[in-house]
């Protein structure tokens, strides 16, 4: 994880599987497979927010490589700790239509918001420091990336004060 | 009776011989098992397990902290209205994370909660970086990055319960330095 006096803001943290040793448990098993849908919606529905929202283009293709090497990492944890690791389905339904820029950047606060909360829940299944660090370092970058799409439309405010929360 | 000067009288010696043996036996078997015939007896090997410190509990601080960092943006936006719409909302984050923070408080500790309820977030007296708005916001980044490591420490330690506060509340503040850059 950075270093927590200088954590990263802007740019996503490294994702890592060096994850505890061993198995992991059913209840830990069960939010990283919730994380791991969620960074797989993300990674599928930045797709579309990126073209109904050009003028933020930069800032869509660095939150989406950034989901999508977070999907690669929660799926090897996974792995390693004997869970499976379910792909990604094909295609998502969307809680909304999205056909212009309002529409698409609404919809890239419930991609943020729904990591943001999967990566909260194994924060609060797990003792291990290792994995309490990659699940912080999930919800900050989420936290980080819905800030960063609120700034950009000049959303106030443009915080939350407990991301993943609620 | 009269003994022959050419034997040694054989009888009376026995006793002694064996007094000496037996003596040095003795002395050897208490020096093979530790003991010291010429040893004071004032020495006395005690083991004693010494107890570890118990773990501080970090909120005091965390609330501390939060509670400096929500003064100093008030501060901040007296000393310069232009900020006023970038780090209102920032201050309001962090007086809810001081709520949150005095409310887990009161869950081990109802007086010391009580306590923090009572003291003031409003402190003139605590300066800000003065000469423009450049040096202010450097100051509340510089505040937000301390904080987040404080709290990221914090969390790495702390129960589940507490780790899913502590976490989001250092997500929150990695969004406060963007917010501040």
């Amino acid at each position: 994880m950075t270093s927590p006096t200088s954590p990263s803001t802007t740019s996503p943290s490294t994702p890592t599987t060096a994850a505890p040793s061993g198995k992991l448990s059913a209840l830990t098993a069960k939010a990283l497979q919730v994380a791991l849908a969620a960074e797989q919606v993300a990674v599928w529905a930045y797709d579309l927010v990126a073209a109904y929202d050009p003028a933020d283009a930069d800032e869509i293709a660095v939150i989406r490589a950034g989901h999508l090497a977070r999907q690669g990492a929660t799926a090897s944890l996974l792995i390693k700790g004997g869970a499976s690791a379910p792909g990604p389905a094909p295609a998502y339904s969307l809680p909304m239509k999205v056909t212009e820029v309002v529409g698409a950047r609404a919809l890239s606060a419930v991609i943020e918001g729904d990591c943001a909360a999967a990566w909260h829940s194994v924060i609060g299944t797990t003792d291990s420091g290792s994995l309490r660090t990659i699940a912080l370092a999930g919800l900050s970058d989420s936290a980080v990336w819905l800030t960063m799409l609120r700034i950009a439309a000049k959303t106030i405010p443009a915080t939350v004060p407990f991301p993943g929360r609620g | 009776m009269q003994s022959d000067p050419r034997h040694p009288p054989s009888t009376p010696l026995l006793p002694a011989r064996r007094t000496l043996v037996l003596g040095a036996g003795a002395v050897a078997l208490g020096a093979s098992a530790g003991c010291n015939p010429f040893a004071t007896p004032t020495r006395v090997t005690q083991t004693v397990t010494a107890a570890a410190p118990p773990v501080a509990d970090p909120v005091p601080t965390l609330i501390a902290t939060t509670r400096l960092h929500v003064v100093r943006l008030a501060n901040a936006i007296t000393a310069d209205k232009t900020l006023a719409a970038r780090l209102t909302p920032l201050r309001s984050d962090r007086a809810a994370h001081l709520t949150a923070l005095i409310a887990e408080l009161g869950r081990t500790s109802p007086q010391a909660a009580a306590l923090e309820k009572k003291k003031p977030t409003a402190d003139a007296g605590i300066s800000v970086p003065s000469g423009g708005s450049i040096q202010i916001l450097a100051g509340m980044r510089s505040d937000a990055a301390l904080a987040q490591g404080l709290f990221t420490d914090a969390f790495g330690l702390a129960s589940r319960y507490r780790a899913a506060l502590f976490g989001p509340i250092a997500a929150c503040l990695a969004t406060h330095r963007l917010v501040l850059a």
